[in-house]
């Protein structure tokens, strides 16, 4: 089971210096768990890595609890969008979302009746294909909820075509203050290591491996004892959890691939070809398994809403839930001063009208913080910034450069590496913003939203010709995804079948 | 969706600022300062004041010269670490127009002149001290001590004394040596204030600690070779004096340890320690032992960024082979 050694990668923030906000405010950082249902929701039709989906509702409809009201056009490399209340179409529009994306967005008035759609139950029988079960994955809707939002079907597949040997379950949680990881494990640990292991099976690997911090002893419990049930069923599956080291940005997979494998990856590298591994959020295990064995549809998540100036908890939301719906069922926002913030507070993007801005599904957590007035300072030299930053550069030197309009020489310096985690920004004593400047010129050419620690580094080269501008950078997958399945693989008897056998093909 | 103004993330911000990062070094000074007026008496404590102000006065009057900095939005605390350290490394018994000297030197050649508070490439309390040492050796040796060493005596800071011939330090025992009852610096002689304030920066995070642990191990390692090229024998004779007297250990905290102008990477920072050591070993037998005691720290200044940058292009595996025609 779990090995006592510790992995990590150099370098990082220690949480015991992140998460020690004792001197800021009385936060703890405890784990309440509540389930919301909103007035109306917001559905955008991108919430994820890829084009929008189209909605098929109109003004006027009834939607039902998993509903699906947006469907991907045809050969798109996008995922459908389902509804998680039961209620009335009353608008679909264009918005905006924090991170700048324009979007379709349908909206639902919720009736509080909660009708479910007949499909959403249970499924008989249970025997799945490999190909089946991505297909479901896929029609689901779910895409990586850890931040990344590149759909998991079309992930699984490439891990599949890779032949992956290990499959990686992030378990890390390391953003300051959230919790929501950590409570898909604590509420729900039995179906996080069943969507593993199916998913595992799926794509034919042969270790599957859970990443889980040295100090959520509680959230291994669960998980070691979940492993222990199920183990029977998943033979031909090597079970294990690693123990890493607490630490920010943990989970970013090119800090995976160096802290479990060693192995520096390039930009454009892919953990599958490198180190013949796949990655995926705990979180999206989840919603696979409800999706294998309950055949629900990707409606709802668990959301913290945290932060030093909140009270701290967890809340299960259906997508599209308004932010302020959320806050309003807590003691947060004290006073005008503090800021909402679109994901953790290192990262996010902070929000000004949380009426109209919904909880997408990589919303992993809301921020509620306390302005702090920053003294503002030449930079003093002291290297902090690179002491810390997980990607080895050097933030004030690179900073300089970009000052003074040394593009070139910032690149030369590995600025394209940038993972905007917000690390070298934290720890300047001079309060500059480092983060905003680097990121900012390591997002050119290429899709990097300052919130998200996505990579699309393969965009340029792969863009195909009939996805837009705005959307490249999110179709280095698409050549695996085509719409519609593989029949004849369904239909092979010699086709993997799901949980019970393994690939037996020859 | 809004538009108006956001503020840009990171929402959270460590409590370390720079004006955090030099209280540390203020507080952590204080030890020094409170056993060197005990000590010394009313003199030490005049010097220091007179070093503190007039280095500050410096830094705002060349920053109103060069009209750098038009609001004044923080207090520059540097200013302050700055002419402390200045005073800590003078002898008691120097006049106040030597110190001004040296912070003058200090505060407008190397500190000004390179852009202010974190933009100078050498330490200017370092470069400043051995700027008098260098162009007045006569003007820093002023040591009283025993019966002279009147605790209320304030002529020395008006007229040069003679100087004083320097007891062996061999003849004090190590209690005295650790205690710092002995004639030395005004705050480079108490390795006990040295150590708790060493402590104290390592304990709020505002010291790196690869250089100064590297530097005096050099120096414990090799002392006994300098004494076999020195004397034909290998011995550890004098190591422990010459530790706790020299005042290695306020250069290793102080100086070594400071965030700007020492190199932040591990790699390079032992590197620095290592060459500072030895070059301290090379240079005792020949220069004053103020000179062999600074004239390093300022040498891998000079240094740092070139060790800095190695150490990142060596870390990256991303050294450029040149292209050799062979043919």
């Amino acid at each position: 089971m779990a090995d006592r050694r510790l992995y990590s990668f150099y370098r990082g923030l220690f949480t015991g210096d992140v998460l020690n906000f004792s001197k800021r405010s009385p936060f703890v950082k405890e784990i309440m768990f509540e389930r919301v249902y909103p007035q109306k929701i917001i559905l955008p039709m991108k919430m994820h890595s890829g084009v929008p989906a189209v909605p098929v509702v109109k003004t006027g409809d009834y939607v039902r609890v998993g509903q699906c009201v947006g469907i991907p056009e045809k050969g798109a490399f996008s995922v459908p969008v389902h509804s998680g209340v039961s209620g009335i179409v009353t608008d679909i529009s264009d918005i905006r979302l924090p991170n700048g994306v324009l979007t379709p967005a349908v909206t639902i008035k919720n009736d509080m009746k909660r009708t479910r759609l007949d499909s959403v139950r249970p499924r008989s029988g249970f025997k799945l294909s490999a190909s089946e079960a991505i297909g479901v994955i896929r029609d689901a809707g779910i895409c990586g909820m850890g931040g990344e939002g590149l759909p998991t079907a079309a992930k699984l597949k490439r891990a599949r075509n890779e032949s992956v040997r290990d499959f990686l379950v992030n378990c890390l949680q390391s953003e300051p203050y959230s919790t929501s990881d950590l409570v898909a494990i604590t509420e729900y640990p039995d179906y996080v290591v069943l969507g593993s292991c199916a998913c595992a099976r799926a794509v034919g690997a042969s270790k599957c491996i859970f990443l889980i911090s040295e100090n959520r002893r509680e959230q291994r419990k669960a998980l070691s004892n979940s492993i222990q049930k199920i183990k029977a069923d998943f033979r031909d599956l090597e079970i294990e959890i690693k123990l890493f080291r607490e630490r920010f940005p943990q989970g970013y997979y090119r800090l995976v691939a160096r802290a479990l494998y060693g192995k520096n990856l390039a930009l454009g590298e892919t953990l599958e070809n490198s180190c013949k591994a796949v990655l995926f959020n705990c979180s999206t295990m989840l919603a696979c398994w409800e999706a294998l064995s309950d055949n629900i549809p990707m409606m709802s998540r668990i959301v913290s809403v945290t932060g030093d100036a909140s009270g701290g908890h967890n809340m299960l939301v259906p997508i599209g839930t308004p932010v302020s719906e959320l806050l309003s069922n807590a003691q947060d926002i004290k006073n005008g001063s503090d800021s909402i913030v679109w994901g953790n507070c290192l990262t996010g993007i902070e929000i000004k009208d949380p009426e109209n801005t919904p909880v997408v599904k990589t919303t992993s957590v809301i921020s509620v913080v306390r302005h702090v007035e920053v003294p503002r300072t030449p930079c003093i030299h002291c290297g902090l910034c690179s002491e810390c930053c997980p990607m080895n550069l050097s933030p004030n030197t690179i900073f300089e450069m970009l000052n003074q309009g040394l593009g070139q020489k910032a690149a030369e310096e590995g600025a394209r590496d940038c993972i905007a985690c917000g690390s070298c920004s934290y720890v300047c004593p001079a309060g500059i913003n480092l983060t905003t400047a680097i990121a900012s010129f390591a997002g050119e050419g290429r899709i990097i939203e300052i919130n998200s620690l996505l990579d699309n580094s393969s965009a340029e080269v792969r863009m195909p010709d009939d996805t837009k501008t705005s959307y490249v950078g999110e179709a280095s997958l698409l050549e695996d995804y085509a719409d519609g399945d593989e029949e004849g693989d369904i239909k092979s008897p010699d086709s993997i079948t799901l949980p019970f056998e393994k690939d037996k093909r020859v | 969706m809004s538009v108006e103004k956001r503020q840009l993330a990171p929402f959270i911000h460590t409590e370390k600022s720079a004006p955090y990062i030099y209280m540390t070094f203020l507080a952590a000074l204080v030890p020094c300062v409170v056993y060197g007026i005990f000590y010394y008496g009313l003199r030490a404590a005049v010097l220091i004041v007179f070093c503190m102000v007039t280095f500050v006065l410096s830094d705002n009057l060349c920053m109103r010269v060069t009209h750098r900095r038009a609001g004044g939005d923080y207090f520059d605390l540097s200013s302050l670490v700055e002419g402390l350290l200045i005073a800590l490394l003078l002898p008691p018994d120097t006049t106040l127009i030597t110190a001004l000297t040296a912070v003058i030197f200090a505060s407008v050649i190397t500190k000004q002149v390179f852009g202010g508070a974190g933009s100078n490439i050498v330490n200017p309390a370092c470069a400043g001290r051995l700027f008098v040492e260098l162009v007045w050796p006569m003007g820093t040796q002023g040591f009283a001590y025993g019966e002279d060493n009147s605790k209320f005596a304030l002529m020395s800071l008006i007229v040069q004394k003679q100087p004083e011939a320097i007891p062996s330090y061999s003849q004090f025992t190590i209690p005295e040596l650790l205690s710092g009852n002995y004639p030395g610096l005004i705050g480079t002689a108490c390795f006990i204030c040295i150590i708790t304030g060493g402590l104290f920066l390592t304990l709020k995070g505002t010291i790196r600690l690869y250089s100064p642990i590297s530097y005096i191990a050099t120096i414990m390692v090799l002392y006994p070779v300098s004494t076999l090229i020195k004397s034909g024998t290998f011995t550890f004779d004098g190591l422990i004096v010459y530790m706790l007297s020299s005042g290695a250990f306020f250069v290793a905290v102080f100086f070594l340890g400071d965030l700007t102008t020492m190199p932040s990477r591990f790699a390079s920072g032992v590197f620095a320690g290592v060459v500072c050591g030895i070059l301290t070993l090379i240079t005792k037998p020949f220069v004053s032992p103020v000179v062999s005691l600074l004239a390093p720290v300022i040498a891998v200044n000079f240094l740092s960024f070139v060790l800095d940058f190695f150490s990142k292009t060596l870390s990256r595996r991303k050294v450029r082979s040149r292209e050799v025609d062979v043919s």
